[in-house]
């Protein structure tokens, strides 16, 4: 009995820590614990039919309209009856990706297949709510751009040092000649494979 | 006189009662439609939306003129017998019986150019700019040339639907 009572006091103790120490959620709370929040404005599903670019080639491409009361389930999948290879003629949406056809070790079935039937787990609208944090996520080609960008830099500045230090040539170069930086670049984003 | 005022009552009595089974409180008055469809019903845009109009059971399911009004009571009669035996009387069954029962749906309102609908949706007073582009690109060009009718890309649009496999359109 003792032990337990320890350990629940412990328990407690833990919880009283956490407490203190997630202040920082107040920050996105925007009042106090205790308050009751003033709730945001429900922000609106964007509905232009505008296509967004994608932030990486292999994102889910985002839905650029209201799927509002959609059914998906095992009767139908409404998001089908325009985006399936059979009504893409007369929707003229885009059709589904072929790799949603393929089962998982590479056959092409007739129809979508069950693995990627269910739409939302990886497709979904957006809306024209602001973030709550600044997202600082920058994309590949924007990544690669700065590396150029630095490189140019370094061997700009090593060309420089080069005239001042005439006849007093490092032992080791400080670059690899040839760009970009492959190896670097490779070992960053080797995810991408196809790079 | 007297046969006068007898029709009078008659007649009245008659509308009434004819009245009376025309409102929804009568529809869900029985647990087969009040526990399925009208739940189904709740979670759409003819149930609860920005401006407060909706749609009730006969809005859409009773045909508004009155001999077509007449012709569908006669024809509920019918479901008065599947009321009595019990037909759709649990989940289960009524499962089973929803596409048959949807088919009946989608068919009747095919037939009449999806009046119920037109009811309240008129083309004639639709604002094109006002929709979005791909409900612009599909009223301008199929629903306007009289090649679909409402139903035919609207199902589902206020209960769920059955099974589609096969139905054309999925």
């Amino acid at each position: 009995m003792k032990k337990i009572i320890f350990y629940l006091a412990f328990c407690l103790m833990g919880t009283s820590f956490v407490a203190v120490a997630g202040d920082t959620t107040a920050t996105l709370r925007g009042n106090a614990i205790t308050d009751d929040a003033y709730p945001e404005r429900m922000p609106t599903i964007e509905n232009d039919d505008v296509k967004r670019a994608r932030n990486y080639p292999m994102q889910p491409p985002t839905i650029p309209h209201k799927i509002d009361n959609y059914q998906v389930n095992i009767n139908v999948n409404k998001c089908l009856s325009c985006h399936s290879r059979r009504q893409t003629e007369e929707s003229q949406a885009p059709m589904v990706s072929v790799t949603h056809y393929m089962d998982r070790d590479g056959n092409f079935l007739a129809d979508v297949s069950p693995r990627r039937y269910f739409c939302n787990q990886c497709h979904v609208p957006q809306t024209t709510a602001k973030p709550l944090i600044k997202n600082t996520f920058e994309d590949v080609s924007a990544s690669l751009r700065k590396d150029k960008e630095k490189h140019r830099r370094e061997t700009a500045s090593v060309r420089k040092n080069k005239t001042i230090l005439v006849g007093d040539e490092p032992t080791q170069p400080l670059l690899q000649p040839g760009f970009p930086d492959h190896g670097r670049i490779h070992r960053r984003y080797h995810f991408l494979g196809w790079i | 006189m007297g046969g006068f005022i007898a029709g009078i009552i008659f007649w009245g009595g008659f509308n009434t009662v004819l009245e009376a089974t025309n409102t929804e409180t009568f529809c869900i008055s029985c647990h087969e439609m009040n526990n399925n469809v009208y739940q189904e019903l709740k979670t759409t845009i003819h149930y609860s939306n920005r401006s407060g109009v909706r749609a009730t059971c006969p809005d859409c399911h009773v045909p508004h003129k009155w001999t077509d009004k007449i012709a569908r009571k006669m024809q509920a009669s019918k479901e008065v017998w599947g009321k009595i035996f019990g037909t759709i009387n649990t989940r289960e069954k009524f499962l089973n019986k929803r596409l048959h029962l949807a088919q009946n749906e989608w068919q009747r309102l095919k037939a009449n150019n999806s009046l119920e609908c037109r009811n309240c949706h008129d083309l004639e007073f639709m604002d094109y700019t006002r929709q979005s582009k791909r409900a612009q690109a599909a009223h301008s060009t199929r629903l306007e040339s009289g090649e679909k009718t409402c139903i035919d890309c609207h199902k589902g649009i206020a209960h769920e639907l059955p099974d589609t496999a096969g139905v054309e359109g999925f």
